[in-house]
C-alpha cells in the first residue's frame, strides 16, 4: 500500500504572496537595511559628538540642558511614527476583505510603528522627567503637555496590549480601529501648549525662542539620526513580523494538509470496510 | 564639556541617567527585535 508521509510540505499550496522563499536568506532589503543601520550609527555619533562635545553649555541650567539633544528629537518622532501606524491601519482595515494577503502586510507595518512609538514615546518621559527634576524640582506635574503624552504612550501600549489578546483577524481589526482613534491624541499632544497654559517649553522651531546656532546644529543632528534609527527599528521589526506570519502560515497549511488526509485516510477505510484495518 | 566630578552634582547625574535610559531602551529593544528574527529563523 501507498504511504503518504503528511510531513513532507513539499506538496503544500504555496499563496501568491507568500513564495516559497528561503527565509532568512540575504537579499536586497537586507543590504539595504545593513547599509542603513551603518549610516544611522555613523550619524548617530555625529549627534552624540555635538550634543556632548561640541554645542556650548546652556548660562541657565548648565550641562543638564544637554538632554534636550535627545528628548527632543524622541518627542518629535513619537508624534510622527504614529502617523505611520495609522496609515498601516487605515491600509489594513480597508483591505482585509478585498485583498487579506496585502492586509498581513499593512498589518504587519501597523504593529512594527506602533511598537517603534511606545520606545521613543518611553524615551520622551524617561528624559523629560530627568530634566523635570533638575531643571524644575519636580519629576512630574499634571500639565496639559505632559498629560497628553502619557495618555499617548498608554493608547499605544494598550493597541499592542489589545493586539496580544488573540492571533485571530478579529484582534487586528479591533487593533487597527484602536489605532485611528489613537493617532487624534496626536495633534492634541502638539497643540497642547497653545491651548493650555503650560509649564512645557515653547517649540523649538516654531517657538518664540531662538536658539543659538550651535546648539541647533547639534538638534537637527541628533532629529536627523534618532529619525533614522527610528526607520531601520520600523523596517526590522516589519520584516520580523513578516516572517513571524509566514511561520503561521505555513504551520497552518500544514495543519489543515494534516487534517484534510486524515478526512481522506478515515473516509477510505470506511467505505473499505473493517478489514481494511486489518491491512496495518 | 568637562566630565570631572559629573556624578557629584544631580545635574551631571541626571545628564548621565538620561543618556544610559536612551541607549538601554533602544539598544533593548533592538535586541529583542533581533533575538526574535534569530529565533524565527531557527524555526
Amino acid at each position: 500500500m501507498a504511504q503518504r508521509n503528511i510531513s513532507n510540505s513539499s506538496s503544500l499550496p504555496q499563496p501568491e504572496s507568500f513564495p516559497a522563499r528561503s527565509v532568512g536568506g540575504p537579499g536586497a532589503g537586507a543590504l539595504i537595511g545593513a547599509l542603513w543601520l551603518a549610516l544611522s550609527l555613523i550619524v548617530l555619533a555625529i549627534g552624540f559628538r555635538e550634543a556632548i562635545f561640541v554645542a556650548p553649555t546652556e548660562a541657565t541650567m548648565g550641562n543638564v540642558q544637554r538632554i534636550f539633544y535627545y528628548h527632543v528629537p524622541h518627542a518629535i518622532w513619537a508624534l510622527i511614527f504614529p502617523y505611520l501606524n495609522l496609515a498601516g491601519s487605515v491600509a489594513f482595515l480597508y483591505l482585509r476583505r478585498r485583498n487579506p494577503l496585502a492586509a498581513l502586510s499593512a498589518d504587519a507595518f501597523a504593529v512594527a510603528s506602533a511598537e517603534v512609538t511606545v520606545v521613543y514615546a518611553t524615551v520622551g518621559l524617561i528624559t523629560g522627567m530627568l530634566w523635570g527634576r533638575a531643571a524644575w524640582g519636580i519629576w512630574w506635574t499634571w500639565d496639559a503637555r505632559l498629560t497628553t503624552f502619557l495618555l499617548l504612550w498608554l493608547l499605544y501600549v494598550a493597541y499592542l496590549m489589545t493586539r496580544r489578546l488573540s492571533s485571530t483577524g478579529q484582534t487586528s481589526t479591533l487593533g487597527a480601529v484602536l489605532a485611528v482613534f489613537a493617532a487624534i491624541d496626536v495633534p492634541i499632544v502638539y497643540f497642547s501648549i497653545q491651548w493650555w497654559r503650560t509649564q512645557h517649553p515653547s517649540p523649538v522651531l516654531t517657538g518664540d525662542g531662538e536658539l543659538d546656532p550651535h546648539m541647533k546644529v547639534a538638534f537637527l543632528w541628533n532629529l536627523l539620526a534618532w529619525g533614522m534609527w527610528g526607520i531601520f527599528l520600523v523596517g526590522l521589526r516589519y520584516g520580523m513580523e513578516r516572517r513571524r506570519q509566514r511561520a503561521e502560515q505555513e504551520a497552518t497549511l500544514r495543519s489543515l494538509e494534516a487534517t484534510m488526509l486524515d478526512v481522506d485516510y478515515n473516509g477510505l477505510n470506511q467505505e473499505r470496510g473493517p478489514e481494511a484495518n486489518n491491512a496495518f | 564639556m568637562h566630565f570631572d566630578g559629573i556624578l557629584s552634582t544631580m545635574e551631571g547625574r541626571h545628564l548621565v541617567f538620561a543618556y544610559v535610559a536612551v541607549f538601554l531602551v533602544q539598544g533593548g529593544y533592538a535586541a529583542w527585535v533581533g533575538w526574535n528574527w534569530m529565533k524565527l529563523r531557527r524555526g
